[in-house]
């Protein structure tokens, strides 16, 4: 009789016994990996999840892009750019669903893999990479929100109730040792076989735990009393490993021939596919957002006038950043690009220019995280301020001559798609930093450097913003409404933050930011 | 022992022979039946002491036979009311011999209103029972509440059809039921133990009848429906000229060779009423049409009933029609004299379009949406218009894809039972139930280019096919004796079911765009599919017995036991019992008022039980699984990824309700008027709650049992009836009243619900008050001028409100902390009413009758969740004309704030602006019908017929300002009950019908 009512899931394996397959272990991280890909969704609990992408903040919330598209499209992210954005803003929404999603699974996994029946080396591996991202997903929401809840295990119930938001530097601290502890794990890129591209490497866990050091030096450094002498070390470490180089040619950075190349730390992997939301997406919306209205995009996150102006004269960086009307792209004349009507600053993003796929919303191009090329400017920042300038300087020019050494974009040539073509620029262009430049001047140098070398990358919020110049980068009804928003206390320079979900703070009682 | 023959004849009151009554000798098989006239004549012996007379609609008669050898019996008829032989679970009652509250409904009414869905024939019928439909589309449910909302979760009744238990009677056509009976309180239901606390829906279907000759009904009905209302938007011209006041307020100054803005001034200089894009997609006259044969017949031996029906609806929005067939037949087989079986088999099948309600590319909202400058067809670019000015797709493109969102079903219950009577006072009856859907999705979505932001790329083509099975086996003993004044009655029994369910579901691409290519060989894209599929396993054990007791028709007990085990919960979880008390008093069998001449009947009812809810529960939700489909790509090759996604807990448990019942029924002036009343508290314990989690948990919330709800109320129901000449009338009325509080979380916090896309949360369920009150902010007008803004400050002098600027909407601090933020939100009210109603009048004139019909609720309060689109005017979105009024410099004293789209004020956060009076009293139906004179109807050789005009929802009396104030829940989310987001409208119909019958 009892038989008759016991029932077994079907067609499902139970979290219970799901580890003792040795397979599974690898297809529960990248159960993890998945989320990085979610700009759209699914969500719980009924909260819609809304298009979040990184250059949302970084770029468009800086001074390098302003929100685009027509003036009522996606007000979401102009509420974001003015600093008007309310609890119920759907873009801060989706992030904080999607990043705490990744946080449990990278939780399950850890908390499950230790009585995994797998060898050692990729129980080994396979902490590694959860751990790794547990620290991207919680550096993001760091950024973007300042302290938040910290785990180290799935929530428990028990915990709702009690579970109070961190401060920036304790969510900084936390970071920082899972990136440690990664380094430890994790193997370097040279030893993964090659179907294991894309995944986390110890190149990748020390170049992010440069970069979280480095945003803690200028915001909250209370915990984790971050130096550039470690910042220093770190990237020296990445430098010296031997996985990594410039890519020769600048402008195939962002190109389809450029993905997970020898520069490449980490980037975001992505393939097209037909199915355009939730989690079994494989592509991103990102190039959608940002093409050309004209043609096949939406046409946001428009480069402004002053990130245009900042590459010096014959920078071939600026063409393979931006685009405009009658520049050729991909081997296509640009016939128009609906400046003002549906475009703000008449020019669009180069580096998310793609040919169109077969969906729009389900573009194939990789999203890059980061790139040796950060590694050598935050090695050249750290240097300088502990007074290795000649060093600074040193990998300053390295940077600059890569550029200079840059060809046109690709298919700069109309009727030529795939072809890049000589530059052809004067050699006064991009002159090399003397030893003339010291001090402050070498510090502005580095910072232009970076503005340039990665415009377009989703990087300039949080370098204007560790560096205390976002504030005076922005207008001033921006600037006041921002300041009404900044986390003061215990920052070197004041940091401000989006709101806290508003699920959150009614019906669980997370503090909320300052201002909301 | 001699033989000897007795004969007589048998008539009914009036003196009129009976044919066809079976009379027997008491305690044997041996027996004969009377012929045409009424005559019988029978061998009997010296033994036999009493002749047994029975027939269908008469009360079963025993005569001593004495010395006798002619014996005339007059049979009384048992058509009165309280002789009513009245289905209960596993058997059947008298009327007046029932403990629990029952309500019944005969098939004329339920035949009253236009619909294929029997739920919806129930609405305002039976005190006790709230009805509301799902929405208007065609084939869409009806949400049934049996006294109140006993939980957050599931909240539908049991149905229990011939016997059979399930949860969805689709298969069933209003023409195949003979009678309805709703069991309300734990006593009449906890004999159906842990599927009964919602209120047990008992069908009885049409059955054969011995008759001299077959009788042949045919039923029609035709006609035309139309929205019964539509929503005033503004034209063109005044969409402009607020668009263009709202970028003024907003100091927006647009370049002047910007696009938008030349063509709103343009417009606005004009008089132009641009496109009324309701009319776009609502259809003008949709058809409806029901067509109904029926044959019954029978003898001795054998009776039959087959009914079919053919149901045809367009839907009042283009492309949202239902086809519906049934076809139903029935057979009662007398075995033997103590032996005999039945079998019931329907089979229907449907064929309609899904309608889409999205709150951003639903028909309707867009529709609301769209600006009215916008062309439905662009003639210049020879595509559909781009409605660039507010940001939505084209409502007319998107009505026109509802075409190929189709949904195909067939459903076949089969059903058979036998039945024994053993050793006097015994019988068996062991029944066998199937069910079996088979459902076929399929959705085109085609390939198009209207804007970059609206448009497809790519076609596909998405198709799921379900099938569903469940079987119910009962078998089970009564036991009669009647022993002088005493009798009794019990009966014991166990039961089987079991439901499957499986589906596939296959999204291909790239598929060409016609409709001979609808099918996944038709893909040419070949690397891209998208595969899914869900299944479930479930089943329940039940043992079950109940005990009647009744002395002198006097006083009656009544005692239930049911134990159910339920593959849904684990361990000691399992098992759960469930028990019931009743008792009931036959006041009017006691000598001091038999001889009150004025009381007809009067009994009181007094009722206790406990009953379970097993379908909150989810299948395997003590268990968490792992969800495959989450993928991601390295070195460019796909692979997949697992991770849980709902947490889960092993000591999930039945919801268990318990429930006291007090009623009256009673009788006045020869039956005229007769009156039944019903106190009643209902207490929902262990309620399974997906309690809201924090979103940074970063999985679904795991169900515990955690809540108790508590519903009381009253229910009254009366009727009257009379005759005065040839006007025959009566008239029946019904009224529920009940108060719904959450009376625990299990110490969780509130739960906020009703979620609508950037409004937030509408809803909160919490203690000490109803499920789902609507909670936001409190608002008083707008400022109208300068000095009312600078007065509203805080006691430090400060401005509560910032950013407000003459014109906005004024919000009141009202926890007086000097700033308003998300602690001032109180409650708004709630979409469950104070009081439902509905009555009922029938008249009978000669040859004519009419009928009405109302029905309404009295203190509901609704979200009209379209708020923030149509009068924010979010993403230029078009606005109701209300808006026409909005505070100007020139136009102060409104209650309309200024138009602005950048709103600093954030005057259309959630508040008592979106709430509004859901009260309603509708005038359901009217029906006129007049029936042919036997003299016409005896020379074209019919035996009846009848002609019909009527109406259906011919006028709604609300102060609603949407659609329909009939709403239901927002994503059928039962906390978001009242949440109104353009809900399919209803339609008023307009039809011409005839009953025949041969």
């Amino acid at each position: 009789c009892s038989d008759f009512l016991l029932k077994e899931p079907l067609g499902k394996e139970t979290e219970a016994n799901y580890f003792n397959d040795p397979a599974n272990a690898v297809l529960a991280v990248n159960g993890i990996y998945d989320v990085l890909g979610w700009e759209e969704g699914p969500g719980f609990n009924n909260s819609g999840v809304t298009s979040n992408l990184e250059w949302m903040y970084g770029d468009v919330m800086s001074d390098d892009a302003e929100k685009g598209s027509t003036i009522n499209d996606f007000q979401a992210l102009q509420e974001l750019k003015d600093w008007t954005a309310t609890s119920v803003n759907d873009i801060a929404k989706g992030l904080w669903s999607n990043a705490f999603a990744g946080i449990y699974r990278s939780n399950n996994v850890l908390k499950n893999i230790e009585t995994a029946n797998i060898s050692s080396s990729l129980k080994t591996r396979l902490t590694g990479e959860a751990t790794f991202l547990r620290a991207y997903f919680y550096f993001y929401l760091a950024r973007v929100y300042g302290g938040v809840p910290l785990f180290t295990e799935p929530v428990k119930a028990s915990e709702y109730t009690i579970t109070k938001r961190a401060t920036l530097g304790e969510t900084l601290k936390f970071i920082e040792s899972d990136l440690k502890n990664a380094v430890i794990l994790l193997p370097e890129r040279g030893d993964y076989s090659i179907v294991d591209l894309g995944r986390a490497t110890k190149g990748a866990a020390n170049a992010y735990l440069a970069r979280v050091a480095m945003y803690a030096i200028g915001t909250d450094n209370s915990v984790t009393k971050n130096t550039w002498q470690e910042v220093y070390d770190l990237t020296r470490i990445i430098m010296a490993s031997g996985q990594y180089s410039l890519t020769p040619n600048y402008a195939e950075i962002h190109e389809a021939e450029g993905e997970n190349n020898l520069e490449s730390i980490f980037e975001i992997q992505e393939v097209e596919s037909s199915n355009s939301w939730g989690a079994i997406k494989t592509g991103t919306t990102s190039n959608i957002f940002q093409n050309n209205r004209s043609t096949w995009g939406w046409g946001f996150n428009n480069p402004s006038v002053s990130l245009v102006s900042e590459f010096e004269t014959g920078d071939p960086r600026r063409a393979c950043t931006v685009y405009s009307k009658d520049n050729v792209l991909l081997g296509t004349k640009v016939e128009d690009i609906l400046y003002p009507s549906g475009n703000m600053t008449n020019y669009l993003n180069r580096k998310a220019a793609i040919l169109k796929p077969s969906e729009g919303k389900e573009s194939g191009q990789n999203i890059r995280k980061m790139r040796y090329a950060d590694v050598l400017l935050m090695n050249a920042e750290a240097a300088a301020n502990i007074g290795k300038e000649d060093e600074a300087r040193q990998i300053l020019n390295q940077i600059r001559a890569r550029a200079k050494n840059s060809t046109t974009p690709k298919g700069s040539k109309e009727g030529s798609p795939t072809s890049y073509e000589a530059a052809n620029i004067p050699n006064t262009t991009l002159p090399a930093i003397t030893t003339s430049v010291t001090g402050k001047a070498l510090m502005e140098a580095i910072w232009h450097e970076r503005r340039v070398e990665f415009g377009m990358e989703a990087l300039r919020l949080w370098d204007l913003i560790r560096t205390g110049r976002y504030l005076n980068s922005i207008s001033a009804v921006r600037k006041s409404a921002a300041t009404r928003h900044a986390i003061n206390s215990n920052v070197v320079n004041p940091v401000p933050v989006l709101p806290i979900p508003l699920n959150e703070v009614q019906s669980w009682g997370l503090d909320q930011n300052p201002g909301y | 022992q001699r033989q000897k023959i007795v004969t007589g004849k048998v008539t009914d009151k009036a003196g009129e022979g009976l044919p066809g009554v079976t009379i027997r000798i008491k305690d044997t098989q041996f027996g004969t039946s009377t012929n045409a006239q009424g005559e019988y004549s029978l061998n009997i012996t010296d033994l036999t002491k009493t002749l047994v007379a029975t027939s269908i609609g008469y009360i079963t008669t025993e005569v001593a036979v004495g010395n006798r050898s002619t014996i005339d019996i007059i049979l009384k008829s048992n058509n009165q009311e309280l002789l009513e032989l009245v289905v209960v679970g596993y058997g059947t009652a008298k009327k007046s011999d029932l403990t629990g509250s029952v309500s019944s409904m005969k098939s004329e009414q339920i035949n009253q209103i236009a619909t294929p869905n029997v739920g919806q024939a129930l609405q305002g019928r039976m005190a006790g029972v709230d009805v509301s439909a799902e929405s208007g589309e065609p084939g869409s449910g009806a949400r049934i509440r049996i006294r109140g909302v006993g939980t957050i979760n599931n909240s539908d009744p049991l149905y229990v059809v011939d016997g059979f238990q399930t949860g969805d009677i689709s298969f069933l056509a209003p023409g195949d039921i003979e009678s309805i009976e709703v069991l309300k309180d734990a006593s009449a239901t906890a004999i159906y133990g842990s599927r009964g606390a919602n209120g047990v829906v008992l069908i009885s279907t049409k059955r054969g009848k011995k008759t001299d000759k077959p009788k042949f009904s045919f039923e029609a009905y035709s006609g035309f429906q139309q929205s019964a209302k539509i929503i005033s938007m503004l034209n063109a011209t005044d969409y402009a000229t607020l668009r263009l006041e709202a970028f003024e307020n907003d100091k927006i100054v647009l370049p002047t060779d910007n696009n938008i803005f030349n063509r709103l001034n343009y417009i606005k200089s004009g008089n132009y009423n641009g496109t009324n894009w309701q009319n776009e997609v609502m259809n003008s006259g949709a058809k409806i049409s029901n067509y109904s044969v029926n044959v019954l017949g029978g003898n001795e031996i054998n009776r039959y009933s087959i009914t079919g029906t053919i149901f045809d609806q367009e839907g009042l929005i283009k492309n949202s029609g239902m086809k519906k067939y049934f076809l139903r037949f029935n057979n009662d087989v007398q075995l033997r004299q103590w032996l005999n079986s039945g079998l019931s088999v329907a089979f229907s099948r449907f064929d309609k379009t899904f309608y889409n309600s999205d709150l951003y590319s639903g028909v309707l909202t867009t529709a609301l949406a769209a600006d009215p400058i916008t062309a439905s067809w662009d003639r210049n670019t020879n595509n559909w218009g781009r409605a660039d000015m507010s940001s939505t797709n084209n409502p007319a493109r998107s009505v026109n894809e509802l075409i190929n969102n189709k949904g195909y079903g067939s459903l076949i219950n089969g059903n058979v039972f036998i039945e024994a009577k053993f050793l006097k006072n015994f019988t068996f009856r062991s029944q066998m139930g199937i069910n079996y859907n088979n459902s076929h999705n399929k959705s085109y979505s085609p390939k198009f280019f209207v804007s970059t932001d609206e448009a497809r790329d790519n076609s596909s083509l998405w198709q799921k096919r379900g099938e569903f099975s469940q079987w119910v086996l009962s078998n089970y003993v009564t036991f009669n004796k009647d022993l002088k004044q005493h009798s009794f009655g019990i009966m014991a029994g166990t039961e089987s079911q079991q439901s499957q369910y499986s589906d596939m579901e296959v999204t291909a691409y790239d598929v060409p765009n016609d409709a001979t290519q609808f099918y996944l060989s038709a893909a040419k894209n070949a690397r891209d599919y998208t595969v899914k599929s869900n299944q479930s396993d479930e089943s329940i054990l039940s043992y079950f017995g109940r005990l009647n007791y009744n002395f002198a028709g006097k006083y009656l007990l009544t005692g239930t036991l049911r134990r159910d085990g339920s593959s849904r919960f684990l361990g000691a979880n399992r098992w759960g019992t469930f028990p019931s008390f009743a008792a009931a008093w036959n006041l009017t069998e006691e000598s001091f008022l038999k001889d009150v001449s004025a009381i007809d009947h009067l009994k009181i009812r007094v009722g206790w039980g406990q009953v379970g809810n097993q379908n909150s529960a989810d299948n395997y939700g003590y268990v968490t699984t792992m969800v495959g489909n989450n993928l991601y790509t390295f070195n460019g090759q796909t692979v997949s990824g697992f991770a849980p996604e709902v947490a889960s807990n092993k000591e999930l448990k039945w919801e268990t309700t318990t429930s006291s019942n007090f009623g009256i029924d009673f009788s006045l002036l020869k039956n005229k008027l007769s009156f039944t009343a019903d106190y009643f508290i209902k207490t929902t314990n262990d309620m399974i709650v997906a309690v809201p989690i924090p979103t940074y948990s970063g999985i679904g919330a795991a169900k515990v049992n955690a809540g108790s709800v508590e519903n009381k109320g009253i229910e009254l129901a009366l009727s009257y009836s009379n005759k005065e000449g040839e006007l025959k009338y009566e008239v029946t009325g019904n009224l529920t009243k009940i108060n719904n509080t959450v009376t625990s979380l299990g110490g969780g916090t509130a739960i906020e619900s009703g979620n609508i896309s950037k409004v937030g949360n509408t809803t909160i369920t919490e203690v000490s008050r109803e499920i789902a009150v609507f909670y936001g902010y409190k608002t008083n007008g707008i400022f109208q001028s300068t000095e009312e803004l600078k007065q509203h400050i805080n006691s430090k002098g400060e401005a509560l409100q910032d950013a407000a600027q003459v014109g906005d909407v004024r919000f009141v601090d009202l926890n007086q902390d000097g700033i308003i933020d998300s602690k001032d939100r109180t409650y708004l009210g709630s979409g469950t009413p104070d009081f439902s109603y509905g009555f009922t009048t029938n008249f009978n004139y000669k040859n004519f009758d009419l009928r009405f019909f109302f029905q309404g609720v009295k203190g509901a309060e609704i979200v009209n969740g379209l708020t923030f689109t149509n009068q924010k005017g979010n993403l230029g979105a078009n606005l109701i004309t209300e808006r026409l009024n909005r505070w100007t410099a020139t136009n102060p004293s409104t209650n309309e704030p200024r138009v602005t789209e950048a709103d600093p004020n954030n005057n259309y956060r959630f508040s008592d602006r979106y709430v509004q009076d859901g009260s309603y009293l509708r005038f359901k139906n009217i029906t006129l019908g007049y029936s042919l004179p036997a003299s016409i109807l005896a020379k074209i050789k019919i035996h009846t017929l009848r002609l019909y005009a009527s109406g259906d929802n011919i006028l709604t009396i609300t102060k609603y300002k949407g659609y329909d104030p009939e709403v239901g829940s927002y994503y059928n989310n039962s906390l978001a009950y009242g949440v109104d987001v353009a809900n399919y409208p209803t339609a008023r119909t307009l039809r011409l019908g005839l009953n025949a019958g041969f």
